[in-house]
């Protein structure tokens, strides 16, 4: 599952930007894993001035990656991913 | 000299060379009139003299002679065409994904008509942690040429890398994915004065 967002934010540095968003969606999203060795979704960010656009995913299955291509999810395998096991994904 | 004459014989016949009583040399320079249209060119198809005239609507044709023709022709001007693409990117990229993702503004749609395409892309890239981060160019939907994977060592500090490659097929849709493989994030700077991510091809006609 996925969610797209733009949201009204102006950041100085992105990287800066990239980690408190994703802090701030694994807190509010329980169990939620967006870095590391086996993660369970991911999160990317274009950070254009006060048109921040946000995408937020939660994998569905083991071993499959999930994106996002001009509206159509793609699924590619992967083994280093996860199943999110948790709530549904909330902004 | 005119061709008139005075005597009831009319003309005789004669040749136009320097020879005395002969027609004597045509001048072409801005003298002999022919009922030729402005432009034109004239050659011999071995009988008389033909008139090639110039295109209806000049656009740097040449004068040619192709195998196995008769006479000479306007044909359009041979050589290579280029078209070049630019794009910079606007707006920074960051993401978490262990699998490659579009990098949101470098895109680029190239006309599809061409004969080869040369394509290079230099990205202002930094992570959050050591190891490896990859980019790839996408081209009409599937991975092609240009694959890189490099390993950073400093930790929130930009590298810059490029790559190229070189396509003959008709080409629409030329894109740069990127994955974070050590569980990092990534980040692709947008292209300002100290840093510039572009992508840039150039169609070869």
């Amino acid at each position: 599952m996925h969610i797209k967002r733009v949201i009204q934010k102006r950041c100085l540095n992105p990287l800066v930007c990239m980690d408190d968003m994703i802090k701030v969606m694994e807190e509010k999203n329980v169990g939620l894993i967006l870095t590391g060795a086996t993660p369970n979704g991911h999160l990317s960010i274009s950070h254009e001035q006060d048109s921040h656009i946000i995408w937020l995913f939660a994998y569905d299955h083991d071993k499959k990656h999930e994106s996002v291509i001009n509206d159509k999810l793609i699924i590619t395998h992967s083994d280093k991913v996860k199943k999110y096991d948790g709530l549904p994904i909330t902004q | 000299m005119g061709f008139g004459g005075g005597g009831s014989a009319g003309m005789t016949a004669h040749v136009h060379n320097n020879v005395p009583l002969q027609g004597g040399p045509l001048d072409f320079a801005n003298d002999t009139i022919a009922s030729l249209s402005a432009g034109s060119v004239t050659y011999s198809d071995g009988a008389a003299l033909q008139e090639l005239v110039k295109p209806a609507v000049p656009a740097g044709e040449v004068l040619t002679f192709p195998a196995a023709a008769t006479a000479p022709s306007w044909q359009a001007a041979g050589g290579v065409s280029l078209t070049q693409h630019v794009v910079n990117l606007g707006s920074s990229f960051s993401s978490s994904s262990s699998s490659f993702v579009d990098i949101t503004g470098l895109t680029l749609t190239a006309s599809g008509n061409s004969g080869a395409i040369w394509t290079t892309v230099n990205l202002v890239w930094e992570q959050n942690g050591t190891g490896t981060f990859s980019y790839q160019f996408m081209d009409a939907g599937s991975a092609v040429g240009g694959f890189q994977s490099v390993y950073h060592d400093i930790v929130d500090e930009p590298s810059s890398n490029s790559a190229s490659y070189l396509t003959t097929p008709a080409t629409q849709i030329i894109k740069i994915q990127g994955k974070a493989d050590s569980g990092n994030t990534f980040t692709i700077h947008a292209s300002a004065a100290s840093t510039w991510s572009t992508l840039q091809a150039l169609e070869i006609g």
